[in-house]
């Protein structure tokens, strides 16, 4: 039912949640290497070994056809009216910068694959480079599986309507109102609330260290070499 | 609705919005003004003329005066008001720097120059300030503090604390016209005593006070690696300029932005100085010599 919620309910609930698991990572220790927030080894996951639709429409393996690289996986969608287009702003003048490690990829998976469409994506990532990498999930089902695997936030879509909490308590048949709505259409105007957070994996495959909004430029051009410097056979250890 | 521009976390929109608080402001600094100038013109007519002016050459010279003053009010409500006061204290650190150079180098002088003399010792002597402004009108102590206000103003840490709300956003303006106000005081204040006497000293004091400092911070802004405001870094990005580049577009703005109006000023004086120099000159040469013949 809380997908039927009104907007306010839901983005007020979602920063909360954020909090919960970045408190799992931690941010500035003096220990950490990183800038970022790094991820403690018990919870180290590796780069999600499953085939996406690139923008050409062609099949994208995430882990093999990216080895050996530095994999900035960052989830987003071209209607997004904040953060997204910032975080991108920010790779892309990162990367642009002279002496920036060349092995990086930035895999921009799209979070509305109703909406985006290959051209659509394609056409939004070259405002910031066209050497990111949009990725389309081919179902509802493998996006939700990808988000389990980086163990990131589902994302919610957010419609615009006026119903409150108390208009929902009040409803007999929410279901039905939501099927009602015609998602993934195009005629439903909605957001989508979604984990905001650069996933960051280092070429030997580990995912050692992410980035919430508002990361700095400067945070991740101190980051980035010491990932890209990571062997790809490098044990697990090294990247910590 | 906001009562005056600070920074906000939507994405850049044309779409209009109010700030009563920078009308407020701009009718505060406006109407006190005309009153008192209509006052004084009632209370004028009855004499006639002033001093050694005719009446119709007192008006004038109070016409362009009213003139002036309000063009410095309009200069300071297109730097406080949508939608330059909301991309300077939101979005842009270029747009924020163009307010600065409005406050301080347009708003200021226009304000000043608008002040008649009588109204400048009657606010002072009222709020009790003709002491004060008399010791921070010295060149030095202007100069210091204007360039002090600037350092600081324009540090990350004050710019992100400040713009991030409304109250900061509106001491950071008044701290910026009220400096700018002080900087040039010595140059143009309606108060004899407050100005510096000679024009080498005008011009030297505008060079150092106005033309040397900003280039540091400038230098600062235009070679930074990274973008060094979070504010203007982290916002959603107006019509796709990135944030170094608009950093380096305020630097260049706080570099060169100053020097048409300093130069200008700086030329200005200097033509005045060369006239007033040649009619000294002129009064000083012995009258031409009466032949008794002819009697001329």
């Amino acid at each position: 039912m809380w997908r039927n919620c009104g907007t306010p309910v839901k983005l007020r609930a979602l920063p909360i949640a954020v909090a919960v698991v970045l408190g799992a990572c931690s941010a500035g220790d003096a220990d950490s290497r990183y800038e970022g927030l790094t991820v403690p080894e018990a919870q180290l996951r590796q780069v999600p070994q499953m085939v996406l639709a690139d923008t050409e429409g062609n099949d994208f393996d995430l882990a093999a056809d990216t080895e050996g690289q530095v994999r900035l996986v960052y989830q987003m969608f071209t209607n997004c009216p904040d953060i997204c287009g910032v975080q991108l702003a920010q790779l892309s003048s990162v990367l642009r910068r002279p002496g920036a490690p060349k092995n990086v990829e930035v895999l921009a998976v799209t979070v509305d694959p109703d909406r985006d469409t290959p051209e659509v994506l394609r056409a939004y990532l070259d405002q910031f480079s066209a050497d990111f990498i949009g990725l389309i999930p081919r179902s509802e089902q493998q996006l939700t599986e990808l988000q389990n695997v980086l163990g990131a936030l589902a994302s919610i879509k957010v419609f615009e309507t006026t119903t409150t909490v108390s208009d929902m308590a009040h409803s007999d048949d929410t279901m039905d109102m939501y099927d009602s709505m015609d998602v993934g259409h195009g005629d439903v105007d909605y957001d989508i609330a979604h984990d905001a957070r650069v996933f960051a994996y280092a070429p030997n495959g580990y995912g050692y260290v992410q980035y919430p909004h508002p990361t700095r430029q400067s945070q991740f051009d101190h980051d980035l070499p010491i990932l890209a410097g990571i062997e790809p056979d490098a044990p697990k250890d090294a990247g910590l | 609705m906001r009562f005056w521009c600070s920074t906000i976390e939507v994405p850049w929109s044309w779409a209009w919005r109010a700030y009563p608080g920078v009308w407020l402001m701009s009718l505060a600094i406006a109407v006190p003004y005309l009153v008192a100038r209509r006052r004084r013109g009632r209370a004028r007519q009855p004499h006639g003329g002033v001093g050694m002016r005719s009446g119709s050459e007192a008006l004038a010279a109070q016409r362009r005066q009213t003139w002036l003053f309000l063009a410095g009010v309009a200069a300071f409500w297109i730097a406080s008001d949508w939608p330059l006061g909301l991309l300077g204290a939101s979005y842009l650190a270029s747009a924020h720097m163009l307010q600065f150079m409005l406050y301080t180098l347009v708003a200021a002088p226009l304000l000043i120059l608008g002040t008649p003399e009588p109204m400048a010792r009657r606010i002072l002597a009222r709020l009790r300030m003709y002491r004060i402004v008399t010791r921070l009108t010295k060149p030095v102590a202007a100069g210091v503090v204007f360039n002090v206000c600037l350092v600081a103003t324009h540090s990350p840490w004050a710019v992100d604390n400040l713009r991030a709300n409304q109250f900061g956003s509106f001491v950071m303006d008044l701290i910026w016209l009220v400096s700018g106000v002080l900087v040039w005081l010595p140059i143009c204040s309606p108060l004899a005593e407050h100005r510096l006497r000679s024009y080498p000293a005008k011009m030297v004091y505008l060079f150092l006070a106005l033309g040397v400092v900003p280039a540091v911070p400038a230098g600062f802004l235009t070679f930074a690696g990274f973008p060094l405001y979070a504010t203007y870094e982290l916002a959603p990005r107006f019509h796709g300029l990135d944030a170094a580049t608009d950093q380096q577009m305020a630097g260049l703005i706080m570099k060169l932005g100053g020097i048409p109006i300093v130069w200008g000023t700086i030329i200005a004086m200097m033509m005045r100085w060369s006239d007033e120099s040649r009619a000294s000159d002129g009064d000083q040469r012995p009258a031409p010599s009466v032949d008794p013949r002819t009697g001329t």
